[in-house]
């Protein structure tokens, strides 16, 4: 009996194959743009969180009571192992990153600019935001563009290149990636390890009590300063006095946000302090998590393992509060565009359901004259419903499967005003896509109480049935 | 045996403007095994009749009795059973379900009575064979001629072992061979095992296979022959 009426539902999906291939590719659309769309949203703030949490800030930063709020050398954290100790026991507290953060003058030559300098612990730093992946290891000077022509790579290559503005990698891997979007796969392998070879330029990264600093990239071209060269800090020191120290470029770095790029500078945490005579003192620690889902609860077991109020805990959502509500603000958005598509999708369900079960009117009629029981019908009718329903959705899912895949291997590189408009906000013009799937369930099962929702009046009239009428009609 | 027996039934259909006396007071009995045409001018009532007996309508007064229930008391769900378990329909469309073939069509009513694989399965091969379709088993009904899927409706109608079959001129959309072959079948099937049809007709010589003639006009029965 069951058996006979999934064979009934089952026949009648197939039996207007446009019109089941019109309504499943509808609802396969819904779901596929929805799936690569959140995909795109999710990864594009999984990047934006990424480059302020992992570039230096941390989940959790702990600083001196009012630090935040004023950020001068008046409220700095005073390092002892009791301190150390009662945040590090905190079970998912994964690495703890000491800061000394302050704003100096930086000049080389004629040139004179503020800069954020950032003393850090080398080792910690590096295991909290790869900084030395950070290392810019070729670029591509106009010294690497003379070589280059003499050695008969095309000026129209090098057009290309200084166009696209890529012109410094950090690793073999990121130029070969870059320059097969600007140049093409066939240019790059042909070229690859001639550009290497010609752009090479030296970087290091700092050692545990370095006398040197990492420059950003950015700022490093203001001042036109290269790995080797020197540069002199001035600043105001921890009692108010003045404070100057001259240091050698160890290497440039490439800072995601392109601001800060602008203003970076790294010192060994030894130096920084020595530089505003504040031994032993920091402006934060930052803190790395084993779960970031997590991160409230930590912040608040953290609060009372310190138990005092000469600190300040925050997380980086409450030191961010701006990008936080933007992100908010373009997740609401997304989400009330897909709304909208889904109601677009629901109206068309409606449509092409109630056009069915009107033009099937009669043979309905028929099976409640011959002994069916009008609930029984409407139970056949939604299982025929349930069934496409689920094709458009599965094929939707697997459709998209391979798509975000290749979004997520292959980010999409932006360029020209777009780009510039990312990199005003701090962000890195690229779109990554997210790999991750606690969403996928979400859209489908709106999508599936959409079309719930569509069919509920169509379905209504099946199970009110007037036999009567049908069957004359 | 007296298997149906309807009194004093009435039904208008309220037109806004002016209503329809569809059915005017008609009183009839059946008894098993007969073999009835029922005849009159269109617009007489004859489908409205046929719909009444078989609980597909509802007649404003009067009551209609099948062995024994009074079918106006039933509730509508109650109703799809007892048709379901009582009354085989022929309708003139055929109006076989397009997506199941010859014999899950008649297996269908079937299954709808709980019946078991191996009756369905014997029942609906036994029943095509007695229409003349065993070898057309398998086809669906857009691979039929309308006389043979007439044949199946008549087949389908008789899977649940009804008291009676109902049928609204079954060979309207018939050609006269087609006409002349189901006619054979039904007499056939009356004789044979004793089934009660009871069928409306416009065709002279559909009627002159009926064992009674009822004539209607304006609603009321104006003659009723046996012959
Ligand atoms: N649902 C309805 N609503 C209104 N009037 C109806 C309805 N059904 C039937 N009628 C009217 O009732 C009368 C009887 O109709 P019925 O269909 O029973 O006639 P019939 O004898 O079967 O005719 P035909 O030979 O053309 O099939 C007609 O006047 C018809 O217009
Ligand atoms: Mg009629």
């Amino acid at each position: 009996m069951k058996n006979t009426y999934s064979k009934l539902a089952w026949r009648n999906i197939w039996r207007n194959k446009r019109r089941t291939l019109i309504t499943a590719s509808s609802i396969l659309f819904a779901v596929l743009f929805a799936l690569v769309m959140r995909s795109y949203q999710l990864g594009i703030y999984k990047s934006m969180t990424d480059s302020v949490v992992k570039t230096y800030m941390g989940f959790i930063q702990v600083h001196a009571k009012d630090y935040w709020d004023e950020k001068t050398l008046d409220y700095l954290l005073e390092t002892n192992e009791d301190f150390i100790n009662k945040v590090s026991s905190v079970n998912n507290v994964s690495l703890i990153a000491p800061h000394f953060e302050s704003i100096a003058l930086v000049s080389a030559g004629l040139q004179t600019k503020v800069a954020v300098v950032m003393g850090i612990d080398p080792e910690k730093e590096n295991r909290m935001s790869k900084l030395s992946e950070k290392i810019i290891h070729y670029k591509l000077d106009q010294d690497a563009e003379k070589q280059l022509t003499v050695s008969g790579f095309s000026e129209e290559l090098i057009v290309k290149i200084n166009e696209s503005r890529k012109k410094s990698y950090t690793s073999k891997e990121d130029a070969e990636k870059k320059l097969t979007n600007i140049i093409g796969k066939e240019n790059t392998k042909k070229y690859l390890d001639l550009i290497l070879k010609r752009t090479k330029i030296e970087g290091d990264y700092l050692s545990k009590n370095d006398a040197g600093v990492l420059i950003g990239e950015r700022l490093s071209g203001f001042l036109k300063l290269s790995v080797g060269d020197t540069l002199v800090l001035m600043g105001q020191g921890y009692h108010g006095a003045s404070v100057a120290g001259k240091y050698p470029i160890r290497g440039i770095v490439r800072i995601p946000n392109p601001e800060l790029d602008n203003l970076i500078i790294y010192l060994s945490l030894n130096e920084c302090q020595k530089l505003y005579s504040a031994e032993n003192m920091l402006t934060s620690i930052s803190l790395n998590l084993k779960d970031p889902t997590e991160m409230e609860n930590t912040q608040a077991e953290i609060i009372s393992a310190l138990h005092s109020d000469k600190y300040e805990v925050m997380t980086w959502k409450e030191m961010n509060k701006i990008l936080v509500q933007q992100i908010e603000s373009d997740n609401y958005s997304g989400l009330i565009m897909l709304w909208i598509l889904y109601i677009i999708v629901g109206f068309g369900v409606f449509g092409t359901v109630l056009m069915m079960t009107t033009e099937r009117k009669k043979e309905f009629g028929v099976m409640v004259a011959l002994g069916l029981q009008k609930y029984n019908l409407g139970f056949i009718v939604f299982i025929e419903l349930l069934i496409l329903s689920f094709i458009g959705i599965l094929a939707g899912i697997i459709i998209s499967l391979p798509i975000i895949r290749y979004f997520v291997v292959n980010p999409i590189e932006l360029t020209g005003s777009m780009a510039d408009m990312m990199e005003s906000f701090g962000i890195e013009p690229t779109l990554p896509f997210a790999w991750q799937f606690d969403y996928f369930l979400a859209q489908s099962s709106s999508v599936l109480i959409i079309i719930l929702i569509a069919i509920l009046f169509p379905l209504a009239k099946v199970f009110t049935i007037n036999t009567m009428k049908s069957l004359r009609g | 045996m007296k298997v149906i027996e309807i009194n004093g039934i009435e039904k208008t259909y309220d037109e806004k403007t002016v209503p329809v006396h569809a059915v005017n007071g008609i009183d009839l009995s059946f008894e098993q095994g007969e073999f009835v045409a029922i005849v009159g001018p269109s617009g007489s009532g004859k489908t409205t009749l046929l719909n009444i007996i078989g609980g597909l309508d509802k007649p404003n007064s009067g009551e209609i009795i099948i062995s024994g229930t009074n079918i106006g008391a039933l509730s509508s769900s109650k109703m799809i059973d007892f048709r379901l378990n009582n009354i085989g329909f022929v309708f003139q469309a055929y109006n076989l379900i397009p997506v199941l073939t010859a014999k899950e069509n008649i297996e269908f009513i079937m299954d709808l009575q709980g019946r078991s694989k191996v009756e369905k399965d014997s029942r609906s091969l036994e029943l095509l064979k007695s229409v003349g379709l065993n070898d057309r088993a398998n086809s669906r009904p857009n691979k039929l001629s309308g006389g043979q899927q007439q044949r199946v409706a008549v087949a389908r109608a008789l899977a649940s072992k009804p008291k009676f079959i109902l049928a609204d001129e079954p060979t309207a959309n018939l050609d006269s061979k087609s006409t002349e072959t189901l006619l054979e079948i039904m007499e056939k099937l009356n004789k044979e095992e004793n089934i009660t049809f009871i069928f409306s007709t416009h065709d002279a010589r559909v009627v002159k296979k009926a064992r009674r003639v009822i004539t209607v006009e304006d609603g009321k029965v104006v003659s009723d022959e046996k012959c």
